[in-house]
């Protein structure tokens, strides 16, 4: 079995001894999208922040393709693309051009094929009409998406997304599970971090589950996101669509996760 | 009042923005252009003359429009920095020497424009010739030149920093004066931003954190191992006389 991305008994605690992550793990295999679920504060985006070497973990180890991150850095990040939950964090520059293109104009690409390749990944996400714009100017689904851009414009094979649907709309979401879709069927491994079951359902092959730091569960995602018990400890209830089938039929085998699983389960029962 | 703090902060974050551009072919060699900015700037700033000073607010213009620099992008901070220094050079016309005493003296009118001419002309070459090279020529330019690495990250992290940060104080004062109920009387308004001070500084190193994380995601190279050659033109070379030369008439 061939992991992209190892991490591996990790702790970390923030200066003033906040205590993040405590004995975390997470294993991803190539072309895989694997979901990390918890509550707020349960160490998800320390997780990340940790899976792509930008912390420092106070205890264990990160491998990306079977050798140690921290060994193969700063070059590495050329293959690791992380979006930030909060897409202030994450844009700085004045343009929204000039941050799609950032990433690009490291690696000493030709202007000519900076411009190509920007105004390309912009149409396909729906931009293209606000690339001279100042980033601060815009709504928050588009500075997502912007944010997005400046990742998957370097198309780097692992992509971690940290809550990629919070406060979006429903037509923004969706637009985002498509793009998964897309990079897994590119061949891209995607990491995302999120508290939103019925999006992970959607999404996740694989989830682990995350709690005061722990990896309290893991696996394919159809058996952890019916484990109510698993879940409730992690102040997470099963995705709607589970919950739904779960009164309208008796114990259904295997229960629908999603929307379409339910109407083909309804279609059935007709 | 929100107004008026909001307007300047952001305006301030606009001028900030304005070096936070890029140019991936620029006319000069990095570090040729910041060395002349320095050594422009620096003699701008101790020259005696008012000729000096004018003659590179003048030159500053034309290195603009040759180098089909946006005028409005230059003259912003040029204007900003004018202004600044009336406000400073204000007391040397109003506060005559060993005095606490309102005492305007038409005398000191002269060394009250020297201080602003030479201010503006250090800011006018400055900003004209970085905004030029932009924010990834200009990091280039300073470790072409043997900065320490750590004062090249502030600088650079500074320019990427300050508009993101100023912008973020401007939605503090935004929500401050959302829950402020009784009306904006001065004495109210004033206590309540004097308190926004203090949330200023933690959110500072939050936001400084946080957006060094963010460069960090996008930084490829080992910046000190990989510095990019830049080769030694023409322009270059009339850039390098331009500036022996105003060195020269100001030290002779």
């Amino acid at each position: 079995m061939t992991y992209i991305l190892e991490v591996l008994d990790v702790h970390f605690s923030y200066p003033g001894g906040v205590v993040a992550l405590r004995g975390a793990f997470l294993r991803v295999r190539k072309g895989e999208v694997v979901a990390v679920t918890g509550p707020n504060g349960c160490g998800k985006t320390t997780l990340l922040l940790i899976a792509t070497g930008l912390l420092k973990p106070d205890k264990g180890r990160v491998l990306f393709d079977g050798t140690p991150l921290d060994e193969q850095l700063p070059q590495a990040r050329k293959r690791i693309g992380l979006v930030f939950q909060n897409p202030d964090d994450q844009i700085f520059n004045s343009t929204v051009y000039d941050e799609i293109a950032f990433a690009l104009r490291q690696l000493e690409i030709k202007e000519e094929e900076i411009a190509e390749r920007v105004e390309e990944i912009a149409e396909k996400l729906g931009i293209d009409s606000i690339l001279k714009r100042p980033p601060y100017r815009l709504s928050l689904g588009e500075k997502k998406k912007v944010a997005l851009a400046s990742i998957l414009v370097y198309e780097p094979e692992l992509v971690l997304l940290d809550e990629p649907t919070a406060n979006l709309s429903y037509k923004t979401v969706s637009e985002v599970e498509y793009i998964i879709s897309e990079l897994q069927r590119e061949g891209k491994t995607v990491v995302v971090a999120s508290h939103d079951v019925n999006f992970i359902a959607r999404v996740a092959d694989t989830v682990y589950v995350l709690s005061a730091g722990r990896v309290i569960g893991f696996g394919e995602a159809r058996k952890i996101l019916l484990d109510k018990d698993l879940l409730s400890r992690a102040e997470l209830a099963p995705p709607l669509i589970a919950r739904v089938a779960e009164l309208l039929f008796d114990k259904e085998n295997p229960p629908p996760l999603t929307l379409e699983e339910l109407a083909e389960k309804l279609h059935k029962h007709k | 009042m929100r107004r008026l703090t909001t307007a300047v902060l952001e305006e301030t974050a606009e001028i900030l923005d304005i070096l936070n551009s890029e140019n991936s072919t620029p006319v000069f060699n990095p570090s040729i252009a910041v060395l002349s900015a320095i050594i422009l700037a620096f003699t701008a700033s101790f020259s005696r003359e008012t000729l000096v000073p004018l003659f590179l607010i003048s030159a500053s213009a034309t290195i603009a429009f040759f180098l089909k620099i946006d005028l409005k992008l230059w003259i912003k901070p040029v204007i900003l920095t004018f202004l600044a220094t009336v406000v400073i050079s204000a007391p040397l016309i109003l506060l005559p020497e060993n005095t606490f005493f309102f005492k305007p003296e038409i005398s000191r009118v002269e060394e009250a424009l020297s201080l602003i001419l030479r201010a503006t002309a250090a800011s006018a070459i400055f900003t004209v010739l970085i905004i030029h090279i932009g924010w990834t020529k200009l990091l280039e330019g300073l470790r072409g030149l043997y900065f320490p690495e750590e004062f090249v990250f502030l600088i650079g992290f500074s320019i990427k920093y300050i508009p993101v940060f100023l912008r973020d104080i401007c939605k503090l004062v935004a929500a401050k004066e959302a829950r402020m109920l009784k009306g904006l009387k001065y004495k109210i308004a004033w206590r309540s931003m004097a308190a926004v001070a203090g949330e200023i500084l933690l959110r500072s190193y939050e936001k400084g954190l946080k957006l060094h994380l963010a460069l960090n995601a996008r930084m490829f190279y080992n910046v000190t191992s990989t510095l990019p050659k830049h080769s030694i033109n023409i322009y270059d070379v009339v850039l390098l006389t331009f500036t022996a030369l105003v060195v020269a008439a100001v030290m002779l």
